[in-house]
């Protein structure tokens, strides 16, 4: 009973905030549904018993990439005029479309449960005795390790193309020059000068 | 009771929501990337309600993989939009096809200069090399963009 209210619940605004994000007019708007379908999604995820994945929706995907968005559409300077030009000439063919799509979606729902499904196929069987997090972790390091390391270098690749991208040679930025402060020698460091009173030193 | 069907409904609902989204928002990149990151958002969640209800776990490891990979490809598209704003001052997908760019090699350091002051080159009409740089410089209306 709990679980339909709290699925249900979950499920509606999950749908509306997403109908919300393509629609609004506004980037920073439709940032913030989208953030809040992001945490319904881990609702919907936690309901279930897949805690590991929910939590990471909202870390990774909240904490990181909805945050990113959130920097980027606050940072560029968006025409809200301009972009929305195109939308009402789309909107029937995308109504349209999305109708199709839809009917596709529930045609292959439909097939699916006619057939049955083979229990004793199943690759990492879920042990109810331990916890999700931990069985995650016995299975990702130990039969999926090679996957989980392609993983890491896809992230790294990422990051590196990100950063590649967006780097821009900076003028008048003051550097430290490693080699030449280690090239020092006593001698260059301090002079002795005697000057007159009242009179500077020029460096 | 909640069973498997109704987590694939909602997941199917959200792929054509994510669909549709970047129908209708021809010009705007970043709610094409949040529609993506929508028909993600859908595949996961139908990704781990099969893991659960057939009780096996590769469905989440691989829905942490699919995760992982719509981190990443935010990252990117998100640099690339920045670096597209940064040339052209807007982020209307329409004019994505003047990223075309420049040949890439350029002939100019082989030709004198014809005023010797001056690093520019200029073109006589009846020059060969006319042909060879018709496309190297701006276009008319990426300058008229440019101009303030």
């Amino acid at each position: 009973m709990i679980q339909a209210i709290a699925f249900y619940l979950f499920a509606t605004i999950l749908i509306a905030s997403a109908t919300l994000t393509i629609l609004s007019r506004n980037p920073v708007h439709s940032v913030l549904w989208l953030i809040l379908s992001f945490f319904n999604a881990a609702g919907l995820m936690l309901i279930i018993g897949a805690e590991f994945i929910a939590m990471l929706l909202v870390i990774v995907y909240v904490g990181a990439v909805a945050v990113l968005f959130l920097f980027v559409v606050m940072m560029l300077d968006i025409d809200f005029a301009e972009m929305r030009a195109g939308f009402v000439r789309y909107l029937p063919v995308g109504i349209l479309l999305a109708v199709v799509l839809a009917a596709e979606l529930v045609f292959a729902l439909g097939a699916w449960q006619a057939g049955s499904i083979q229990l004793a196929q199943r690759v990492a069987p879920i042990d109810p005795g331990t916890s999700n997090i931990q069985a995650i972790g016995e299975l990702l390091y130990s039969r999926y390790i090679f996957q989980f390391e392609i993983a890491g270098i896809i992230l790294l690749v990422a990051m590196i193309g990100a950063i590649v991208l967006t780097n821009r040679p900076r003028t008048g930025v003051r550097r430290q020059n490693v080699s030449a402060q280690n090239a020092r020698r006593p001698q260059d460091a301090t002079r002795l000068t005697n000057p007159e009173t009242g009179a500077g030193v020029t460096l | 009771m909640i069973g498997l069907s109704h987590y694939l409904t909602v997941s199917a609902i959200l792929f054509v929501l994510g669909v549709l989204g970047i129908f209708i928002n021809r010009k705007n990149i970043i709610i094409i990337l949040m529609a993506i990151e929508l028909i993600l958002l859908s595949v996961n969640i139908n990704l781990v309600a099969f893991s659960a209800f057939l009780g096996d776990l590769v469905g989440q490891v691989f829905a942490m993989f699919v995760l992982t990979v719509a981190a990443g490809e935010a990252a990117i598209g998100l640099a690339i939009l920045v670096i597209y704003f940064r040339g052209r001052g807007t982020i209307a997908v329409d004019d994505a096809n003047r990223m075309k760019g420049r040949p890439l090699f350029a002939v100019h350091s082989l030709v004198m200069p014809a005023n010797a002051g001056s690093h520019h080159l200029t073109l006589q009409n009846g020059s060969v090399l006319n042909g060879i740089f018709a496309h190297a410089g701006p276009t008319e209306d990426v300058i008229a963009m440019a101009r303030p």
